[in-house]
């Protein structure tokens, strides 16, 4: 029996040593080959500068706000920006560098980029911003054709449905929205998302809108029996537009899980504001 | 405004109960008269085993029965059974007449031998003192008492002495600091209490305190929990793969027995170290019969870290453990409760203060008078927990979970075949809150719901062969909103020579839960989770376990034990994510697939002990991109959660000389996912805000989800202790050690609020003293 346990306390012991011997080498080499503690929180590769701003075609100054992405809310980190901003005209052929103009919000630095021009209508541009280190990030715009607007019929009482047309388009979202009046101040209706058909030949974009029906949605529970002509103090109805490049709106209104996208919002547009005269002097319909 | 209450009410017990429930059951009740006619002609044995120094019920004592002399010729022993944490067992079916011996033996303790007739139809009950027994032969004793075991596939069974084995700053061990020394367990580093088991989160897992559910008794400092080693009878770890016992938990199952109150003399101790100060007292009420136990922590590390660590911990935690035990000739009581409470900043300087509570109390009895046919268990009680997020001025987030319950657990025998039966009803009532700064970022209206949740189980114990036992089993689980639950449940152990030095073992089944918990795991600085029910129409979580394992145990101390394991996991809500930094509440369903295996060697002699593991896990979540609401292309999107940590060795040695106890830990760890950071910006809303005059909405935008791996992590603790008796009732224990020896800069996370690396506990040296009386 004596021997029996000896026999297997020392085999135990062997088996113990053994285990123990390798597990030591594993500590030792696990030890040396994990010395490298470092951490990378910034995913540098992808996340490189945020673009926000727009080419307007009523305005001369265009600001265009560039942000190094990787580069933390600091006065510090924030006082110089590390890029070279150009517009390129590509229809024309022509570029610009833009200069920055430093605004400070909450202690931290912000760069907005200047292009103080003219900007053409149904052009192509392309915005690059460049690293140092050749890295560049790239945005690309058309801008819209800016159109002379048309509504017609004209000078007809509030019942009679009048269209409003842009054309040609090349493209591109008109936002829309019908007011009592020229300011903002006044009352506006809710806004109207004008898109091409699939059918692009058409190259025009309408909308069709009784007065009448307009005004009782932008004044809900007013008197339906109360003829528009009564809050139409100028006796006309106003259209105000915004007249975005092709694909701009769909990038600004994009899925905010789309987190490059989200910091790639640059595009061209145009406002407007277009008065359509109506006869309030007739306040019947036409079968009354 | 309240949440509007979604409560379809759908027929319980009509057609949408599985008929193989009623079936079950009615095969339950009916078989008992059956067997109460053969049990006429038969005995029953009720054995409860104490420890003759101090009076308490001693588990898993191994009671044989053998024919007259068959011990001293090495007979198999002709009935058995193992003592459950009252010390209690039952053999059933045993033919009167006799005479047999009654032998009773326990590790380290003396066996007990006693010859036992039964009359027709009489039912026995055997109180057995066991004593202690030290010596030169605790290998052997051990070596012999190991007979019987159940199937240990995906259980592990702590003692207190295990956790005292663990480095720790106190004095005393913690079962937190245990459980993390343990391959397949992953923590989020060294604070938050956040603990993943075997690729489960923390909401996955049931802690149950002498029975009593109790939500997260981890401690804001992942070194301790409510649970110190001087409380702890013991504690089974079922990482998975556990019967049909238990419910309401996908992944895995902490079952802590307290220990209860010395019935035969009063003991008291305190202690106080830089991290903790401590006081505990016990004693008979009334000797043999009735005993308190209660012991009171609170920590002291954020008035003395500073000066240890050069660096503040502005953490505070504590907790109350109490249990009141109550023995009569034929029934055990006991009343426990548990308070915890921690708050502080999980990553400092953040601002953020986290804090959490829990409020257990509840009561349960065994009953096994000769009165009954059948022992009868039944428990009730009360559970809260809460936890909140904010501001030192002001709470943000809060959320909570109350439970009030009553289970009832019952042990009948189908011929030979031992079943374990029990219902209960757990009423639970769910409240979040979200203040207005918050939920103007997440589409979440305050909650508040109560729901009742009964349950039904069956577990057999069948042992076809003398060397192979089969636990079949099912859980169902149904609440007013949510589809009746079935899950099967199988244990399967089978020791080829009849003893558990070779054991292999299968276990598998299915999980369901009623609840998620939802919490942001891209960021480690923040443990606030929103503990929501399973809303009506939404699937359940669920989890299918599958668990190999062979066990090999060589002479009395060395053990080998490797275990392959797969979980399955259905219908798991994670956090939506967002590209900002923040906590979305809204979810997303994600499919997940975990496996691996673990390795654990322990030698053990009574002055040496030494344990290593190595895990080696997978963790990999699917969900459908859009869902998810991740920054990706493809439609569904494969990731490895921030629990992923593919690999983790744990050694832990400890060994006794001249007085002292010497005892080192080490543990190392691959680095787990985590989700780098895409930019800081300042968001404008063109056309609508200006670049020249609008400044913008500042945002951190997080990157593709779990895209990188943090560094390894690795730490050697330390610590030395020695006991001085002072007096001949006084003892005084000196502990001192180190944490993290060589100070390695283990990162924790980096945190985006202030754009800084937050590394874990540097080295800490520290003393700890402990003045026992008795």
């Amino acid at each position: 029996m004596f021997r029996i346990i000896t026999f297997r306390v020392h085999a135990i012991m062997k088996i113990n040593l053994i285990v123990l011997l390798i597990f030591c080498v594993g500590i030792v080499a696990v030890t040396i080959t994990s010395c490298d503690n470092t951490l990378e929180p910034l995913d540098k590769d992808t996340g490189i500068f945020a673009i926000y701003g727009f080419l307007d075609l009523k305005e001369q100054n265009h600001y265009i706000r560039v942000r190094d992405l990787n580069v933390p809310f600091t006065r510090e980190a924030t006082e110089t920006i590390d890029a070279t901003v150009t517009l390129h005209n590509l229809t024309r052929g022509t570029s610009a560098i833009l200069e920055s103009e430093r605004r400070v919000h909450q202690d931290v630095y912000q760069h907005n980029f200047l292009f103080s021009d003219s900007v053409f209508p149904d052009h192509e541009y392309r915005l690059v911003v460049e690293r140092s280190d050749g890295v560049t990030v790239e945005a690309n715009t058309r801008t819209p054709t800016m159109p002379e607007p048309m509504a017609e019929p004209l000078n007809q009482n509030c019942f009679v449905p009048v269209a409003f047309s842009l054309e040609p388009m090349n493209g591109g979202t008109v936002v829309i929205r019908l007011g009592l009046g020229p300011t903002s101040s006044d009352r506006w209706g809710t806004r109207h998302i004008l898109t091409l058909d699939d059918d692009q030949s058409l190259d025009k974009i309408e909308f069709t809108f009784i007065p009448q029906d307009q005004v009782i949605s932008i004044l809900p529970g007013s008197d339906p029996d109360r003829r528009c002509a009564q809050h139409l103090r100028t006796s006309n109805i106003y259209v105000s537009y915004i007249h975005y490049g092709p694909g701009f709106f769909e990038r600004i209104e994009n899925d905010p899980f789309d987190i490059f996208a989200s910091t790639q919002r640059f595009g061209a547009l145009y406002y407007d504001t277009l008065a359509i005269p109506l006869d309030t002097s007739r306040v019947c319909p036409p079968d009354c | 405004m309240k949440h509007p209450l979604k409560i379809k009410y759908r027929p319980l017990f009509a057609d949408r109960l599985p008929t193989v429930i009623c079936t079950a059951l009615m095969v339950l009740f009916l078989s008992a008269h059956i067997t109460d006619a053969y049990a006429l002609q038969n005995g029953v044995i009720r054995v409860v085993t104490l420890s003759e120094s101090d009076g308490n019920p001693l588990a898993g004592a191994n009671v044989l029965l053998y024919e007259p002399g068959g011990r001293e010729q090495n007979a198999e022993p002709v009935h058995f059974c193992v003592t459950d944490r009252y010390g209690f067992c039952e053999i059933r079916n045993v033919p009167s007449g006799g005479p047999f011996e009654l032998v009773v033996s326990f590790i380290g303790h003396r066996t007990y031998a006693d010859e036992v007739t039964l009359e027709p139809g009489e039912r026995l009950v055997k109180r057995v003192e066991l004593q202690t027994e030290v010596g030169e032969f605790e290998e052997l004793v051990v070596q012999e008492q190991r007979q019987i075991t159940t199937g240990e596939v995906g259980v592990r069974r702590i003692t207190s002495t295990d956790i005292s084995r663990v480095p720790s700053p106190v004095a005393g061990g913690d079962l937190a600091s245990y459980l993390q020394t343990m391959p397949g367990i992953v923590s989020t580093g060294d604070r938050g209490g956040e603990l993943f088991i075997r690729g489960g989160t923390p909401d996955q897992n049931l802690v149950l305190v002498d029975k009593l559910p109790i939500i997260k008794p981890f401690h804001i400092s992942n070194l301790f929990s409510a649970f110190s080693d001087d409380v702890v009878q013991n504690v089974d770890l079922f990482a998975g793969g556990f019967d049909a016992t238990y419910n309401g938990a996908t992944s895995a199952v902490i079952d802590v027995a307290l220990r209860p109150g010395s019935m035969r003399d009063f003991r008291a101790s305190g202690s106080a170290s830089p991290y903790m100060v401590s006081l505990h007292a016990e004693g008979p009420l009334e000797r043999d019969r009735q005993s308190f136990l209660i012991k009171g922590r609170t920590s002291a590390i954020e008035r003395f870290g500073p000066s240890l660590t050069g660096q503040e911990i502005p953490i505070r935690f504590s907790d109350l453990v109490a249990r009141y035990t109550v023995q009569g000739n034929d029934i055990t009581c006991n009343v426990s409760g548990v308070f915890t409470r921690d708050e502080g900043e999980i990553v400092p300087g953040r601002e953020t203060v986290h804090s959490w509570s829990n409020t257990v109390i509840g009561g349960r009895c065994l009953g096994y008078s000769d009165f009954f046919n059948h022992p009868l268990e039944i428990s009730a009680g009360y559970t809260s927990y809460q936890n909140s997020e904010g501001t030192q001025e002001q709470t943000e987030r809060f959320s909570a979970i109350r439970q009030i319950y009553i289970n009832t657990d019952l042990q009948h025998q189908i011929g030979n075949i031992p079943v374990d039966f029990g219902f209960g009803v757990n009423i639970r009532t769910y409240d979040v809150e979200l203040s207005e700064r918050v939920r103007q970022f997440v589409s979440f209206e305050p909650l508040n719901r109560t729901i009742p949740i009964a349950h039904v189980y069956v577990n057999l114990e069948w042992a076809p062969l003398r060397t192979l036992t089969v636990q079949p089993g099912f859980v169902s689980q149904f609440t007013l909103d949510t589809p009746i639950t079935f899950e099967p449940r199988l244990r399967i152990s089978w020791q080829p020579d009849g003893t558990d030095r070779t054991q292999i073992s299968l276990a598998g089944g299915k999980y369901t839960q009623t609840h998620s918990g939802i919490s942001d795991e891209r960021d480690a600085g923040t443990v606030f989770t929103v503990l929501k029910p399973i809303e009506a129409g939404e699937p359940l979580p669920e989890a299918w376990h599958g668990i190999i394992a062979w066990q090999q145990r060589v002479g009395g101390g060395f053990t080998a034990n490797t275990e392959a394991f797969v979980k399955i996991h259905r219908n798991t809500p994670v956090s939506k994510w967002t590209p900002e930094a923040r906590l979305n509440i809204e979810t997303a369903l994600a499919d997940g697939l975990t496996f691996g295996f673990d390795v654990r060697l322990r030698y053990e002699t009574p002055r040496f002990f030494t344990s290593v593991g190595y895990g080696w896990t997978k963790v990999n979540y699917e969900a459908v991109s859009g869902d998810l609401g991740a920054w990706i292309e493809e439609a569904v999107f494969s990731y490895s959660p921030a629990h992923d940590q593919r690999h983790k060795i744990n050694a832990i040695s400890s060994y006794r000389f001249a007085g002292f106890t010497a005892s080192a830990s080490w543990e190392f760890g691959t680095g787990v996912p985590y989700t780098q950071i895409f930019g800081f910006d300042y968001s404008l809303r063109v056309p609508v805000e200006e670049p020249q005059t609008d400044p913008g909405t500042a945002r951190i935008l997080f990157s593709r989800p779990y895209g990188e791996r943090l560094p390894t992590y690795h730490r050697l603790d330390l610590a030395l202790k020695r006991s001085f008796q002072i007096a001949p009732s006084s003892q005084l224990e000196i502990s001192a050690g180190v944490i993290n020896v060589y100070n390695r800069n283990n990162i924790f996370n980096f945190d985006v609020s202030t754009l800084q690396r937050v590394d874990q506990t540097p080295l800490l040296p520290y003393m700890s003293l402990k003045l026992s009386f008795r």
